[in-house]
């Protein structure tokens, strides 16, 4: 690829004007449904995650309004029941899996390894297709009545019992799964084969090794959901025993598939994140990352050692006990790596000179709430605690620590650092820091409470619960609500921002790495001339920051 | 300017880069993602099809003389001759390939169409074998019925089967032979006679029908 590469520059470059970018190159409707840009592509995955990122918080919000008070009053309890379902099935897979890998990532690997695209670029807008089919199955049966299994699908209710449109959501999320593996084998043979001359492996953002390390998740463990939900539905629809125990099938058996994908995918919703803030963290403290290669194989380590932690979730089950020693013990050592990214992001900052942009604030936020998250697992991880706290709020804080807390505050993050280099525009700086703030707080005011009422015993997935639980519930509610209204700011200063915005330079920020070295917005090649990397990645002591 | 860059976008470089897609800086980088892809799009199927090799695995272990009494309802005949069209399909679609890459055209046209008639031939083969079965009312589900000739062969190698009785419903609990993980394990081991009951069963199989519909209606009631 190399020296054939250098002679010949990318051609269309020759043909851009220097005010030509992937934004003004077209209008029409058919220009943005049809295109085969990576960049273009992203921002269809941007406008499709928020919107379900709004269905799935809807959701949430009449989930809180209802455990303001002890009695069922606000839904009845099927109501409930298809609430935390749609919560619980939208966020999942239609805004956390594809959130950052099919946002960010989509825009920015190619970017950030020198590529004129992916790979693949008709297989990535075929992704986003299969993402809104997928997306409209989901949608259908949540406006046609809804599911009331829960997002875990759990046999034999699902299949046998439930008297809603099980098969038709199972459908859903079987078309949904193949979009996340065609993003993860288009990012696979793009990180291997794409990379600009000189852009050795260790010289790779963590950022694309975090993309690498989740691309391997995505497709290894999304086909065995796919099958799984699959037989759900042929259990239900055909009555054929695989899951049903009454006709000779068996329930464990679904518990294992369906959490041999459901627990890496949480790895999938963290790891993109934990990209993110290498890359935050580098660029905000001006230094060079620190145990560049102890991050980017955790990421590995991760992903390899999250197949085998699958049982965890087990515990009560009736799985065997030796088995559950054995999860125990596997899911004590994905800490290694999660901690190594900690020590190493802390020891990045230490005596470094941080500035306190926005992006920065979300990074110190993930960090924080990654860790109580990240300890709490601990805790679950413990045979003895979990069956005490099996099924309470206290499961419920903890994976909404890592899933929100970490995860969606690495993809605010990541949107606030990147939205220059996406959209050519500044947002308001005061505006971002205050609702970034209040995320934070708002989000802990939400969910640690739940931490104490499940330790209590509160158990999760009830309308009504024991009186003594209620100020700790009350207390969530006001957080959801601060939650709320600062998820809107970035919507409405982002939206502002297009028309108003300062105009971005091509590196506001003053980082290193590919991306930021072609104009904002990138022209639709990327690069007018392909990149040769000379040096180590988060190279900072060379560089000035580039202020507007 | 901006329409000129969406046509060379839309061509996808054919014409800008020769033989390479636009993305790509020569043929030989193309030629490697697409090879990479295919293999990492076959570990996906081999993820796929996995999940269901471990039902098939499970159940094995778990009913073996189930597995026993149904290989004798296959009909190995039509079985061999359907391996051998796949097989020998896959190997004129392969040549298919090789003789596009050297330009034969017309090898590669015989060679297609024979790869469509044994697609053909498969699908004949398979309802003349799926006819036979739907007859013998040996289709998934609820009117599932196991044949008569299958309770012979049942009889011939693990002795009479009972008449079914009414203290048959509701499932009759087996008899634990060795269940080395004690209460939380993965379930006894079942002894040969659970199946037995359950051929008996599933011999009126219409009015179990209604006593699994009944039950299964009281659950939901429970349930809500």
């Amino acid at each position: 690829m190399s020296s054939e590469a250098l002679t010949h520059p990318a051609e269309p470059a020759k043909h851009a004007s220097a005010g030509d970018n992937y934004l003004t190159n077209g209008f029409s409707l058919k220009s943005w449904l049809l295109t085969l840009d990576h960049k273009r592509i992203g921002i269809l995955y941007l406008i499709s995650v928020s919107v379900f990122f709004v269905i799935g918080g809807l959701a949430a919000s009449l989930i809180r309004l209802e455990l303001i008070t002890p009695a069922g009053d606000v839904l009845s309890h099927e109501t409930y029941n298809k609430m935390f379902t749609v919560h619980g099935v939208v966020m999942v897979f239609f805004f956390l899996v594809p959130s950052i890998p099919a946002v960010l990532g989509n825009f920015l690997i190619p970017l950030m390894i020198g590529a004129r695209d992916l790979a693949f670029p008709r297989l990535n807008l075929l992704s986003w297709y299969i993402y809104i089919v997928g997306g409209l199955f989901t949608l259908t049966v949540a406006l046609t009545g809804g599911i009331d299994t829960g997002w875990t699908f759990y046999t034999p209710y699902s299949s046998m019992f439930s008297n809603t449109y099980v098969a038709m959501a199972a459908v859903g999320v079987f078309i949904t799964g193949f979009s996340s593996i065609l993003t993860g084998l288009n990012f696979i043979v793009t990180i291997h084969k794409m990379r600009a001359p000189g852009l050795t492996w260790f010289r790779l953002p963590l950022f694309v090794w975090a993309h690498y390390a989740t691309s391997l998740i995505m497709i290894l463990g999304t086909p065995v959901l796919a099958s799984t939900v699959a037989l759900v539905a042929v259990e239900r629809v055909f009555h054929i025993g695989v899951f049903d125990p009454a006709l000779g099938g068996d329930p464990i058996l679904f518990q294992h598939l369906f959490w041999f994908y459901s627990h890496p995918a949480v790895y999938i919703m963290i790891l993109p994140a934990m990209g993110v803030i290498s890359e935050l963290i580098s660029t905000f403290s001006r230094r060079p990352i620190f145990g560049y290669h102890f991050i980017a194989f955790s990421s590995i380590a991760i992903a390899a050692i999250g197949f085998l932690v699958w049982g965890h979730h087990l515990f009560v089950s009736g799985q065997s006990p030796y088995a559950g020693l054995v999860f125990s013990f596997i899911t004590f050592l994905v800490a290694v790596p999660s901690a190594i990214k900690t020590f190493n992001w802390t020891a990045t900052l230490y005596k470094s000179s941080i500035s306190w942009d926005t992006p920065m604030i979300y990074a110190m936020g993930f960090m924080g709430l990654f860790l109580i998250g990240g300890l709490t697992g601990l805790y679950l991880a413990a045979i003895a605690i979990d069956i005490h706290v099996t099924d309470t709020y206290f499961v419920v804080a903890h994976f909404h620590y890592i899933m929100v807390g970490g995860a969606v505050m690495g993809y605010l993050g990541g949107m606030h650092y990147w939205w220059p280099k996406i959209t050519g525009r500044m947002y308001p700086e005061g505006w971002a820091k205050i609702s970034a703030v209040l995320i934070f707080a708002g989000f802990n005011l939400t969910f640690f409470p739940q931490f104490i009422v499940g330790y209590w015993g509160m158990p999760r997935r009830y309308h009504t619960y024991a009186a003594e639980f209620q100020v700790l519930n009350v207390m969530s509610t006001a957080g959801a609500s601060v939650l709320g209204f600062a998820y809107a700011f970035p919507v409405f200063y982002f939206l502002w921002s297009l028309k108003y915005g300062k105009k971005a330079p091509s590196n506001p920020w003053g980082a290193t790495g590919l991306e930021w070295q072609t104009p904002s917005p990138p022209p639709t090649t990327n690069f007018d001339e392909v990149p040769v990397v000379t040096e180590e990645p988060y190279h900072y002591p060379m560089l000035e920051p580039e202020r507007v | 300017m901006s329409s000129q860059a969406l046509d060379l976008h839309d061509a996808h470089g054919h014409d800008a880069h020769g033989s390479h897609a636009h993305q790509f800086d020569d043929p030989i980088q193309q030629r490697d993602s697409a090879t990479l892809g295919m293999w990492a799009f076959l570990a996906t199927e081999v993820l796929f099809f996995g999940a269901l090799f471990v039902m098939y695995a499970v159940f094995r272990y778990r009913y073996p003389v189930m597995w026993d009494l149904g290989s004798h309802m296959l009909d190995w005949k039509l079985g061999c001759l359907n391996t051998f069209i796949l097989l020998f399909s896959s190997l004129t679609m392969a040549l298919a390939v090789q003789s596009a890459q050297l330009g034969k055209t017309k090898r590669l046209n015989i060679c297609l169409i024979l790869t469509l008639v044994m697609a053909f031939g498969f699908l004949v083969v398979k309802t003349f074998e799926y006819h036979h079965k739907y007859e013998e009312s040996v289709i998934p589900g609820r009117y599932f019925q196991v044949p008569p000739h299958a309770i012979e062969k049942y009889e011939e190698r693990y002795g009479t089967i009972k008449a079914p009785t009414a203290e048959m419903e509701p499932v009759p609990q087996a008899e634990t032979v060795y269940d080395p993980m004690g209460p939380y394990g993965p379930g006894p081991v079942m002894k040969d006679g659970h199946v037995e009951e359950t051929v008996a069963r599933r011999r009126c199989s219409r009015d179990s029908l209604t006593t699994t519909e009944s039950s299964s209606s009281s659950s939901r009631s429970i349930s809500r």
